[in-house]
């Protein structure tokens, strides 16, 4: 730039902009303060910026909502959530290699425009025909079941199929000259290649993942499968008045969402949007 | 090591583009053919078909005598130098050179002294444990070299090798790669786009244009007896001189008034009169008065441009130009009229129509 | 430069059927069979859905919608929200990515972006969770500070005149990072040079944007738009955390609906509804994709 901005200028953009990032960020200090303080104290005084004092208190009575014990919604969360992320991660990458290895055949396409259909349907009516679907294979109530719903999603699709279409063809080219075997490339060759957006997709999915809420809901049979977003919804509506205990479990549902996405933020961020980005 | 054999190799696209035309060729055991030719000639998909990394709509290579229509490039026994180079980014460079060997299960001693004197021809010793990433243009070319080279296949296909390269870099890739040749003996068919390139390596030269072979011989040929005007013009820097003329009984007409005195030697069986496109090559425009019975003549210089060694004159002769390599000690400055003679023997003929030579 | 008109001989497809085998499966068995059944769902009776033989009833589930207020009323409500969710959230996506890549924002860039992209990726119950709080007339933090500040109260989502604002508020939270990081990166990618020209020539900021960044940024405004419709159209967490629906049916959206349909066991009528919002998704998909590929084509 030939100038530089003039102060007041500057002054305004850092206001607004703190004051975006201000509102952004209050509701997660809100939360967090409010799980330590016990509800009558946040009746009286909201805004209060510190919790009176760090109680730790309402875990315990968080440990049997509906019946079931925290500490198996939290490894529902952590079960479900990784077993999804390392099956879609799986399926998909070896998917979207089929796809554009082969982009010409007839069939593969009919399967990239299938997926392309259901990634478009409304999300959550999904979960209506999926719910009749899961009855009929006998898969209601099961982790299985879950996790199997859970392991396609359109980002990790689309990160690998982007990444796939802009490697290099030459390389693979050497390896057929070489003398390889698809299943050789594939291993040797393009897998080894692609660990950084396997990284990326994995990361993306397990944020992705450990949110989602209706899937699970409509599929459990009970509240043993449930994981920890499930869970807090039917805290909201169980328990109307015992907002500490609701803090502390929305803390808890996000506390790991956060940490895993500060670690990464980069690579999150230019992940999620790389499809929006280039079009 | 052995010879290819092209017979009538066509290739379309679609059932509609054609490639490549019906191209004929055959490259004896150990020699080191170029294919060469504008954007888009063909000759890239060519060497593709041989490696076999693109079907062949029609006709047949054969490698060694065998035919490879139907064999996969794996099964071909041959070994590719990409324009790109193509090295596996997570490989080392040993690990490079040795994919294909261990693909093959040779044995684990004998990798190794391949991968050694592969690395010593190369001068790439110390680079052995690095990634592609750590190295510069021109090591990774060479380890794309290597890795050919272990393979000890029976033809060793090169894509444009040197494109990627600055201008120093290639002249000197380029004389490794025919010192390489000639240590090897090794049957080579090298595709660039640059005729310097071409004459300086190859034992036969195959030029082709929009798919189809326009001439396949050696650079000595090529360049004094081309079969028709793609091939004058494309071989050749300075290129040459192309005028299209008419010949009378007495003189040639350049058009735009200019013209000069039909040689004597030019009688039977040429025609009394016609249209056509002579060819002079620059450094046979001599400046100065002419022997006997030259084509002779005399133009203004239209542009100077001194390269040190020599320095290149355009004159104007009627509508058209003519490049002249003239001596630099020559000093003459623009609007100057000098007189100029080519002989005879150094004129070649085509058809206006064809393109073909007389 | 390498020549890419080649096409490869292609290798025979006998191996990447083991790759694609398990994509494939997942995909037909929970996604098209699912959308399958859904519009075949909806054109039988509800009750009998889920026996091995639905009786068939024709088009009569959608005749219900239609003469259904509450569906109409739906609808409108949906579409109406949606569109003011799109706008607000493409043009302030757009202001903020402006102001966070001008010059005016030296240092700290990084920052804003991360605070703006972390409701982006928090699970959205437990934001939606909070805001309801938030917005809670007696108590909540918002109201308690209006108070203080001496401002008159805000009705959040306990009144119909403010629900719709609280709940789009709420999603703008939620949704503004993912599209501001989208801008920033299409900013970045815009011609520095013509930028510089403009300088040169004397252009304002406000011109700057306007010949400059703007006619560059258009398609990735049109094709965004259209991603933020089909998102919006889909809202649903957001009500089932803080409104339900409510108050008065006032944020009873589309999708929310057919969940209280499906919940209701109504079956027939609530794969209609995901059917007919299925199809206008569609429809929109197919305008993104034909300016994505007139895009590609300048």
């Amino acid at each position: 730039m030939l100038k530089a901005a003039p102060l007041v200028l500057r002054v305004l953009a850092y206001g607004t902009a703190i004051l975006v990032s201000f509102g952004c960020l209050y509701p997660f200090f809100w939360m967090l303060v409010s799980a330590f303080r016990t509800s009558k104290a946040i009746l009286a005084s909201p805004l209060r910026p510190w919790p009176e004092s760090l109680s730790l208190s309402v875990l315990s009575e968080l440990a049997e909502i509906g019946g079931t014990p925290l500490w198996v919604y939290a490894g529902n969360s952590v079960l479900i959530t990784t077993a999804s992320t390392v099956l879609g991660i799986l399926v998909t990458a070896l998917g979207a290699y089929a796809l554009v290895r082969r982009p010409d055949f007839w069939l593969f396409r009919a399967f990239r425009l299938g997926f392309l259909a259901t990634i478009m349907y409304p999300y959550m009516l999904l979960v209506i025909p999926v719910y009749i679907v899961m009855y009929k294979v006998g898969l209601l109530g099961t982790y299985t079941g879950i996790v199997l719903f859970l392991a396609v999603g359109p980002i990790q699709f689309f990160l690998f199929e982007q990444f796939f279409q802009t490697m290099p063809k030459s390389v693979l080219e050497a390896a057929v000259v070489d003398g390889a075997n698809e299943w050789q490339i594939l291993f040797q060759v393009v897998l080894p290649m692609a660990m950084p957006v396997v990284a990326t997709a994995a990361i993306i999915t397990f944020l992705l993942n450990w949110s989602q809420w209706l899937p699970i809901l409509v599929v459990s049979k009970s509240p043993a499968t449930y994981t920890l977003p499930v869970a807090l919804l039917n805290l909201n509506g169980e328990l109307g008045v015992n907002f500490q205990g609701i803090m502390a479990m929305s803390v808890l549902t996000t506390l790991p969402v956060i940490l895993f996405f500060l670690l990464a933020q980069r690579r999150v961020m230019s992940g999620m949007t790389a499809g929006a980005v280039k079009g | 090591m052995a010879a290819v054999d092209l017979r009538a190799v066509s290739k379309t696209y679609d059932g509609r583009q054609l490639a490549v035309r019906e191209v004929s060729l055959s490259v004896p055991d150990g020699e080191l053919a170029v294919f060469v030719g504008p954007s888009g000639c063909g000759k890239s998909t060519l060497l593709r078909m041989v490696a076999g990394l693109e079907s062949i709509s029609q006709g047949e290579i054969a490698i060694g005598g065998v035919r490879v229509n139907d064999l996969p490039a794996r099964e071909r026994d041959i070994a590719m130098v990409f324009q790109d180079y193509a090295l596996y980014p997570h490989k080392s460079v040993r690990e490079n050179m040795a994919f294909g060997l261990r693909l093959r299960r040779t044995p684990e001693a004998e990798i190794r002294r391949r991968v050694g004197e592969a690395a010593e021809l190369l001068q790439i010793g110390p680079l052995l444990d690095r990634k592609p990433a750590a190295l510069s243009g021109g090591q990774r070319q060479r380890v794309a070299i290597g890795r050919a080279i272990v393979r000890q296949p029976k033809v060793f296909l090169f894509d444009e090798p040197l494109s990627n390269l600055d201008a120093q870099l290639r002249t000197d890739m380029r004389a490794e790669i025919k010192r390489l040749h000639q240590r090897l003996g090794a049957t080579i068919i090298y595709v660039t786009h640059d005729q310097v390139e071409a004459m300086t390596l190859a034992s036969r030269i195959a030029v082709l244009n929009a798919g189809q072979l326009q001439q396949y011989d050696t650079p000595a040929r090529l360049y004094r007896q081309p079969h028709n005007l793609f091939v004058a013009g494309f071989m050749g820097s300075p290129p040459m001189n192309r005028l299209t003329a008419n010949l009378t009984p007495q003189s040639i007409e350049w058009g735009g008034g200019a013209s000069c005195q039909r040689p004597t030697g030019w009688a039977a069986p040429w025609p009394e009169q016609i249209p056509l496109v002579l060819g002079v090559r620059p450094e046979h425009v001599m400046v100065g008065p002419a022997a006997n019975d030259a084509l002779a003549g005399q133009a203004p210089v239209v542009l100077v441009e001194p390269l040190g060694a020599e320095t290149l004159l355009t004159l104007q002769v009627g509508q058209q130009t003519l490049v002249c390599r003239a001596s630099s000690e020559l000093s003459v400055a623009m609007g100057d009229t000098l007189t100029f003679s080519v002989h005879p023997r150094h004129v070649h003929a085509f058809n206006p129509d064809t393109g073909a030579s007389w | 430069m390498v020549q890419n008109s080649h096409r490869p001989a292609a290798p025979p497809v006998g191996v990447f059927w083991w790759f694609v085998a398990p994509f494939a499966l997942l995909t037909l068995v929970f996604g098209v069979w699912p959308i399958v059944l859904a519009v075949q769902t909806s054109f039988t009776a509800s009750a009998t859905a889920l026996q091995p033989q639905a009786k068939w009833v024709g088009w009569a589930n959608y005749a219900v919608l239609w003469s259904d207020p509450i569906f109409m009323n739906s609808m409108l409500r949906t579409l109406t929200y949606t569109s003011l969710a799109v706008f607000s959230t493409i043009v302030t996506a757009l202001l903020y990515a402006l102001l966070l890549q001008s010059v005016w924002i030296a240092r700290g860039r990084l920052f804003f972006k991360v605070a703006v992209f972390l409701p982006v990726v928090t699970p959205d119950i437990a934001g939606y969770v909070v805001w309801r709080w938030l917005y809670d007339q007696s108590f909540g933090a918002i109201n308690t500070a209006l108070e203080a500040l001496g401002l008159p109260l805000f009705g959040g989502i306990a009144s119909t005149s403010t629900v719709l604002g609280a709940v789009l508020v709420a999603e703008l939270w939620h949704h503004v990072g993912f599209y501001v990081v989208i801008f920033w990166a299409n900013l970045a990618l815009c011609d520095k040079g013509q930028s510089e020209a403009a300088q040169i020539d004397g252009a304002n900021p406000w011109q700057h944007f306007w010949h400059v960044l703007l006619p560059q940024l258009r398609p990735a405004l049109l094709v965004n738009s259209v991603y933020a419709l089909i998102q919006y159209l889909k809202t649903f967490t957001v009500v089932a955390v803080m409104t339900k629906g409510g108050p008065n049916e006032s944020t009873n959206f589309v999708s929310y609906y057919a969940y209280q349909l499906f919940d209701q066991g109504r079956y027939g009528e609530a794969t209609a509804m995901a059917t007919v919002l299925f199809t206008l998704i569609l429809l929109l998909a197919g305008l993104a994709m034909r300016l994505q590929g007139g895009r590609r084509s300048q």
